[in-house]
This record gives C-alpha cells, structure tokens and sequence, in this order.
C-alpha cells in the first residue's frame, strides 16, 4: 500500500495542478477569468 | 516502414512514389476543403486576382415565390414523407459505405505493417459486405433525384442554378469512386505481396480520397440550404460556386459526419460480425467472427468518444449562425426529442461498454478485474440517469400545483446543460477506462515501475473527475452563461487528456507484458452479440432523428430565410408523428442490411444437384 500511497499523493497535485492550469490557459483564451467576477 | 523491409531498392521507391502521390491528393482534398471560411477575401496577389476573375460567376440566381399549387403531387403520396424516407435510407447506406473503406484502408495497413494476413482477411470480409450496400446507395441516391425532381421542381432548379458545376462534378466522381472500389475489391487477391500490395494500398486511399469528396460535395448543399452564403440584401444569390460550398455550417457538419460516419460503419459491420458468429457452427468461425466483432466494436467505440464533442461544436455553431435557429434546436420544439438523443446515445454507450464486459469472458486473467465492472457500470448508469433528465416536465394542470412549477425541486437541476456536460465527459471517461481494463484483463506488467504507474494512472482519474466536477458545479451553477458554456471546453480537454496519457501510460506499461494464458477468442456468451445488434439499431435510429432535428430546424423555409416553403406540408410536424416516420425508417433500414447480410452468407454456399447437370464423358 505504501508503495502506491506517494506516488498517489505525489501524482494528484502534479495533475491537479496541471488541469488547473489548463482551466485557467483555455478560459484566458475566451478572454475569461478562472474564479468568476461578478 | 517495416512492411518495405526486404523489398528490392526500386520497388521501395515505386512504393513510396506511390503512396506519397495518394497522399498528396488526399491532402490536396482536404486543405481546399477545409480552409477557413473567408480565405479567399484575403489579398493574396494577383494571381489569385487574376483567378477569381477567370472564376465563373453564378450571379443573380432568384429564389422563386411559391404558391401550395405549384408543388406537385401524386395521388396517395404524401411528398413528404416519401422524400425523408428516401434520403434517410440513402443516407445511412452513403454513411456505411463512405466509413467501411476507411477503416478497411487502415486494417489493411496493419495487416501489411505486421505481416498477418488475418487483418488482410478481415479488411476484405469488411468490403466485401459494403460492395451490395453500394449497389443500394446508388439506386437509393437515383430515387432521391427523381423524388426531388418529381415533387419540388422549383428547389432542384434553384440548387442546381447555385451548385451546377458541382452536381457535375458530383456525378463524374461516382464514376472514379466506382472504379476504385471495383479495383479495390476485385483486385484484392490479385494485388497482394511487394509492391503489388502497395498498389493495392494506394487505391484504397484514392477510393477514400474520393469518397470523402462526395461527401463533402452533397453536405454543402444541405448546409446551404441552412446556412447560405452570397446572398445579398435582396434576398439574390450573387456569389461564386465556392462561396456556396463554403457556407457557414459546411465544416462543422463534415467534421461531425465524418467521425459518426466511422462509428455508424463500425456498428453495422459488428452487427454482421454478431450475425455471422451467431449462426456459425464450427468453433474457428466463432473465433474468426468473434474477432471480428472486437474489432468493429473498438471501431464503432474509437469514434464515438470523440462524436459529443463534434456535437457540441456543429450545435455551437448553429447558434452562432443564427441563436434563433439554435434556440428552435434545443429549447424550443425539437427539445424533448434531444431527451430520446439522450437515451440512445446513452443506450450506444451502455451497449458498447456491456460488450467490452462480457468480453473479458475471453481472457483467463480477467478474473482479477471482474470485481471493478459493477462499479462501472454503476457511474456510467448514474451518467446516463443525469444525462437524459429533462429540464422540464410534460405534467397536467394538477401535477404542476403539486409540483409547484414544472421543474422538479431536486431533479430540476440536472436538466441543464452543464451537468449533462459533466455526465457525459464522466461517460466518456469511463468508457475508456473500460476499455483499459479490458487490454489490461490478460496481461501481466512487467516493468519495475509498476506500482507508480498504476497509481498515477488513478490520480489522473481522479483530479480529472474532479476538474471536470468543479468546472460543472461552480462554473454551471455559480456564475452567468457566458462561463457556462465557456467551462465547457475545459471540461472536454480534460476528458481528452485523461484518455490521452493513460493510454500512453498504459501502452509504455504493458510493453513487453506476459500474457496470462492465450486469449480465448469465440469464448464469449452469445448476449455480446446482442449488444452489438443493439448498437446498431440504436445508431440508426439515433442518425435519423438527428438528421430529422437537423433538417427540421428550417422549418418552413427550403433555404433558410431566402427560399420560402410554401407546400401543404410547411409545418413542423408533431413528435409522435416525426419519431414514427424515423422508426418506419429504421425498420427499412435494418430489413435491408439484413438482405446484404444474406447476401453475404449466399455468396460463401456451393449447391451441389446430384444428378441435374447431364455427365460429361472424358
């Protein structure tokens, strides 16, 4: 278990931080913020 | 290329001469097909000055104003009807035999690549079911042009002022594409082996080179009818014939259709595959066509992955041409037939998915992962369950006052679009870890790095299912509409990324993987088949109600604001009455699949009368 337990951890911040980043370049592209300003 | 390998030096470069000349026409096809709109206004020279001013002009085509008598009829024909019967029918058949050779095309290559001649054998039971299918389409395509010449004269002059020189060149493509397929097919056992094969090759990407032009020909004049271009204030047609092929709706409609095509190609041939399994008798035919109904699924599945996003983008850009027209699409009378869309589409997706399960019956190490498939099944269902939530209810007066309105307290907010957006990404995700299972299912990894790649395959599930939720939730629920339908490109390159790189993942994974024991193809319960009977029942009638919304959302104009229709049958009809004739359809449909099959098994029997041919003596 511990053999999969950090490279889990380690893998879900690197590729949630990866789809954020694209959230964040697409909707910049569509001339929007990420987080909604009303 | 491996396949060259042992060729003499001149043959390879004959080959490849070849093969680059195919590849070039293809190519050639595509750029001019799909430039973007508008290129030819940009100031590129004088040359192309010089050709546009050579260019002949259809200038000043008048759309006529119709009275109901001036279409004719026929006594007990409703005109109608017959015409969406008959270009429905046409249309499925010209979508089976436009997808079959291309994925023929690429099944060859592989057999070629590797040198196993059971993907020869397969490729060529493939075409050889689209060769009576293509007998249908042509006689099918004649009975549209005499059905439109007969009952709306006024609108085949009107096109065919606009797209002359087109419908010319319409009808000598069939003539290339006719004798490509005849070269294809007939020359198959003839052009095997060395350079002979790469002949063979290059002829079947000139037959698909070829088909995709005729396709690409007959949907402008349909999206024209939508969405026309060089139409002046007046209501006149005054451009050019490329301004009319390159109307607005024109790409989006050929990327759609070229994708649904492969996945409807690969659906039918599965059905024949499921067929031909069904009534073999000996265990190798079994195995043969239980082989061959994998691969037809992987085809019909390969394809439908991507098939919502082509969606999304054809309905994008419907509203981007006219919101009015987008609005009649999905929120105004067309809209409970997108809740029947829902469930077929969500129908294909559980049928596709089923078959890939109970295939796993093959392997003798898919024991290990049987325990995952409810859990699957379960996500995809509650998928499906939210993707065809409706946002509205159809309730009488006493049902609403109890209800207090007609959305549903809890339900209510599954029925709009983001979280259909959210389950069907969800699906689709799903679909392809179903997928990995499957591969997964008789193999064992080998690599040292084993454990880190499964689990990083699980994190980039879950914060990709978590992306995809927090785009649904707070960009759908918390913010204004334009976020709405922004997140939704997000969420799609999410999905597709996810896919992407497990995959790859999973391919440097199992590279070099110990097979568990030798896959036991023909060992699969005959249900799977039944699954693959439904996927193409299902696709079927799918095509022909969204083809019906497609061509519906005209309403009463023949070419949408410049064309007015003026005949007795203007209306929208009602939707009872629209699913019908698409059911009556589909019935025709499947009963004339069913006699090419046959035709198929015929083809394969040799009678031998006992005593009806008088004896030769030697």
């Amino acid at each position: 278990m511990k053999g999969y337990l950090v490279p889990f951890a380690a893998a879900l911040v690197i590729c949630g931080a990866g789809f954020l980043a694209v959230d964040y370049a697409i909707m910049s592209l569509q001339g929007l913020t990420l987080i909604f300003h009303p | 290329m491996t396949a060259a390998a042992g060729l003499p030096m001149k043959t390879k470069l004959a080959a490849r001469r070849f093969v680059a000349l195919a590849g070039a026409l293809l190519l050639l096809v595509l750029c001019v097909t799909l430039l973007p709109a508008g290129w030819h206004d940009l100031d590129t020279g004088a040359a192309l000055a010089q050709d546009t001013a050579v260019t002949e002009q259809v200038a000043g085509v008048v759309a006529p104003k119709l009275e109901a008598m001036d279409y004719p009829s026929i006594a007990g024909v409703n005109s109608r009807v017959a015409v969406w019967l008959v270009a429905q029918l046409h249309l499925w058949f010209a979508a089976f035999i436009l997808a079959v050779p291309i994925f023929v095309f690429i099944i060859e290559a592989i057999g070629m690549a590797t040198r196993d001649k059971r993907y020869d054998d397969m490729a060529y039971e493939f075409i050889k079911i689209s060769i009576a299918a293509y007998s249908l389409t042509a006689i099918l395509g004649g009975l549209l042009v005499f059905c439109l010449i007969v009952f709306y004269p006024h609108l085949v002059q009107y096109l065919g002022a606009i797209f002359k020189e087109s419908m010319f060149y319409y009808a000598l493509l069939f003539f290339a594409e006719s004798a490509a397929l005849y070269v294809y097919y007939y020359g198959w056992h003839w052009l095997q082996g060395g350079f002979k094969k790469w002949v063979h090759l290059t002829v079947g990407l000139v037959l698909n080179a070829v088909g995709t032009a005729l396709m690409l020909l007959a949907n402008a004049w349909l999206t024209f009818m939508m969405s026309p271009s060089g139409i002046d204030a007046a209501g006149v047609f005054t451009g050019d014939i490329w301004t009319a092929l390159h109307n607005y709706l024109w790409n989006p409609i050929n990327i759609h259709r070229f994708v649904a095509n492969i996945a409807y190609g690969g659906s039918i041939v599965g059905a024949y595959a499921a067929f031909k399994f069904l009534s073999a008798v000996r265990n190798e035919d079994k195995a043969h066509y239980d082989w061959m109904g994998y691969t037809a699924n992987f085809i019909a599945i390969s394809a439908l992955l991507p098939l919502p996003f082509a969606g999304y983008y054809l309905a994008a850009e419907i509203y981007a041409y006219s919101q009015q027209m987008g609005i009649t699409l999905m929120g105004g009378v067309f809209a409970w037939l997108f809740i029947i869309q829902a469930v077929l589409i969500g129908t294909l997706f559980l049928s596709a998915n089923y078959y890939l399960w109970c295939g796993m019956s093959r392997s003798d190490g898919a024991v290990r992962y049987n325990r995952y498939v409810k859990y699957l099944a379960f996500v995809i269902i509650a998928a499906f369950l939210v993707w065809f939530t409706p946002h509205t209810l159809v309730l009488t007066n006493e049902e609403l006052k109890a209800l207090g309105g007609p959305y549903h307290k809890y339900l209510g907010p599954l029925g709009i679009m983001p979280a259909k957006n959210t389950a069907v990404n969800i699906m689709i995700m799903f679909t392809a870890l179903s997928f990995l299972i499957y591969r997964r299912a008789n193999r064992i990894a080998t690599v040292p790095w084993e454990k880190a790649g499964n689990a990083f395959q699980v994190a980039l599930y879950t914060s990709g299912i978590l992306n995809i939720f927090f785009l649904g939730i707070y960009h759908g629920y918390f913010t204004n509409t334009v976020y709405k339908v922004a997140s939704s490109i997000p969420q799609v390159a999410t999905t597709l990324i996810v896919i992407a790189v497990s995959v790859v993942i999973d391919a440097l994974m199992y590279r070099g993987a110990r097979e568990v024991a030798p896959l036991r193809w023909g060992r699969v319960p005959d249900r799977a088949q039944y699954a693959l009977f439904l996927l193409a029942v299902a696709f079927t009638w799918l095509m022909g109600l969204m083809g019906y919304i497609r061509s519906g959302i005209r309403q009463h104009w023949h070419v949408v604001g410049v064309f007015r229709d003026s005949s007795a049958d203007a209306f929208t009809p009602a939707l009872g009455y629209a699913a019908n004739v698409v059911s009556v359809g589909t019935i025709l449909f499947m009963a004339m699949v069913v006699f090419v099959f046959w035709l198929s098994q015929i083809s394969g029997v040799k009678s031998v009368p006992a005593g009806f041919w008088k004896e030769r003596q030697a």
